[in-house]
């Protein structure tokens, strides 16, 4: 390694090591985020619980698998992978619990999980690093419990809905409100308030171009 | 062959977009199972044992416990008999919800609305089905919603279709087993509001579960004395403003309560057993291109709010 890319202490920086823990195929080159998430579905989705290999839950399984591949293959698997992905999912995670023991997945540790992996993180139409969006996250979750206090009631556990695009490797959080009920009224009535909003927003715009002139 | 994998069960919402997703997933040709309910749905990926349970909302720790504690008082030796009665003599084609006069247009500048309190769970005291201890547990530290939630839990049943290369393989629907003693508590609720409804011709707007609505401010205490009489303790609210509009499918009621402009839509009957009959000639030439059993129009009435329908047809 030459001396340009150690730190003082001689140590490899995080790109450094990250760079590391990267996949590799039968020719040493990196692998895309893309084509790992699409081979992994691959093997997840598209091949049944009794045709999946011995080593299927072997946690070296991906790396050993795609070392083997030869550019060419890697990307017919990967291809097929990519045809394996549903529309979004609005998956739930706990911000915040009052109760000391849970099990359920937190939002911190699925943003851990989508750093790994390479996931673009959103908040509404807006691209943010994965501090940003936690700290959306805990002033969400915030507003959400102290309107649960003033209400006269107690929390126990918060939780963000979070759009999980498998797919486009990408996960938002939209606050504009997935408020949904399931009524057909409600949610009408909901729609045509969100319409009403970016129609007030674009013409505040056009008002204050008008006005600049 | 590598060892089965443990079941992965990640938690989503159930919003508008369902039926879109529902449609993604089976589009991929790959085996799933799906279950639908009215507050709850899931999705089963075979392949990759991933659970996807799609929630309304999630329930409070609290409705679980009131919902285990009605569970627990119906185990009881002594409700074993009136259990048995129940369940050989409810029917769920028998459920009425609402009821009106005429279907014709009303206008009134005072009415009033008869309430009951917390009448389901009264209801299942009432048939002795649970203990006083339960019922005063349950209204003391559930909210409104949470108790319709924890009895409603009884009536649980999901519809299960197997799908596999994107073909709808088999339907059938899981055995809920205490679903009778949540049509026994609709029908018991719906006798008392039917009895006051017939005692009270002249004076009757309509009822809506467990609110009835009348012309007459007066008439209100002699139904109160009616109600409590019956075992439903219950609240007079005054309205004013009170119109009601009848269309092709619904009769509309609108009125102003504590200054709050409220709206509520009672379905024409006639006119949704016509639409019922329509779904079934849907559904059933889908089933005859599988060759599966059809359906009838007592098997729909039991559907009537089952998201599964919507997601068929």
């Amino acid at each position: 390694m030459s001396k340009k890319n150690k730190n003082k202490s001689g140590e490899l920086s995080i790109a450094q090591k990250n760079i590391r823990k990267r996949y590799r195929n039968a020719k040493g080159q990196l692998v895309s985020y893309q084509d790992v998430q699409n081979i992994k579905n691959y093997w997840r989705e598209l091949i049944p619980q009794d045709k999946k290999p011995d080593n299927y839950n072997d946690p070296n399984f991906l790396r050993v698998t795609l070392k083997n591949l030869q550019p060419d293959e890697l990307k017919q698997f990967s291809s097929q992978g990519s045809k394996g992905f549903t529309d979004e999912i609005p998956e739930l995670f706990l911000v915040d619990s009052a109760l000391p023991i849970t099990v359920e997945t937190t939002v911190d540790m699925r943003l851990n999980q989508a750093e790994a992996e390479g996931t673009k993180l959103f908040y509404n139409d807006q691209k943010v690093s994965k501090k940003e969006l936690l700290a959306i996250l805990q002033e969400y979750s915030d507003q959400v419990k102290e309107d649960t206090i003033k209400s006269g009631q107690n929390w126990y556990k918060t939780y963000a809905t979070l759009q999980v695009d498998y797919k486009k490797n990408k996960i938002t959080f939209d606050d504009t409100g997935d408020d949904t009920t399931g009524d057909p009224v409600a949610d009408k009535k909901s729609k045509r308030y969100k319409d009403s909003q970016k129609l007030n927003k674009e013409q505040k715009k056009w008002l204050k171009n008008r006005n600049k002139k | 062959m590598a060892k089965k994998q443990k079941q992965k069960i990640v938690t989503c919402k159930l919003n508008k977009k369902f039926p879109e997703l529902l449609d993604s997933f089976i589009a991929l040709g790959t085996p799933i199972e799906v279950g639908l309910g009215k507050y709850s749905s899931y999705i089963i990926t075979k392949n990759s044992n991933t659970k996807y349970k799609f929630l309304t909302k999630l329930q409070t720790k609290k409705t679980f416990i009131g919902y285990v504690k009605i569970l627990k008082d119906l185990k009881r030796p002594e409700v074993e008999v009136v259990l048995s009665d129940l369940k050989d003599s409810i029917k769920e084609s028998d459920n009425t919800y609402f009821d009106y006069g005429k279907a014709q247009n009303c206008e009134y500048e005072n009415a009033v609305c008869v309430d009951l309190n917390s009448a389901y769970l009264q209801a299942l005291y009432n048939l002795t089905l649970i203990t006083k201890d339960t019922k005063d547990w349950i209204e003391k530290y559930l909210t409104k919603r949470e108790r319709l939630v924890a009895v409603g839990m009884l009536a649980k049943q999901k519809e299960i279709l197997q799908f596999e290369n994107s073909k709808l393989i088999s339907d059938t629907k899981e055995d809920a087993k205490n679903r009778f003693i949540f049509n026994a508590v609709i029908q018991e609720v719906a006798s008392v509001m039917n009895k006051v409804a017939q005692n009270h011709v002249d004076d009757f707007i309509s009822y809506w579960v467990d609110g009835i609505y009348l012309k007459n401010v007066f008439i209100a205490f002699e139904v109160v004395d009616q109600f409590e009489k019956a075992g439903f303790p219950c609240k007079i609210e005054e309205l004013t403003d009170f119109k009601g509009k009848m269309s092709w499918s619904h009769m509309t009621y609108t009125y102003n309560k504590e200054g709050q402009s409220k709206k509520l839509d009672l379905p024409i009957r006639a006119v949704h057993d016509l639409r019922k009959r329509r779904i079934v000639s849907v559904i059933n030439s889908k089933r005859i291109e599988r060759n599966m059993p059809t359906l009838s129009l007592d098997d729909l009435s039991h559907r009537k709010y089952s998201q599964g329908l919507l997601a068929l047809s």
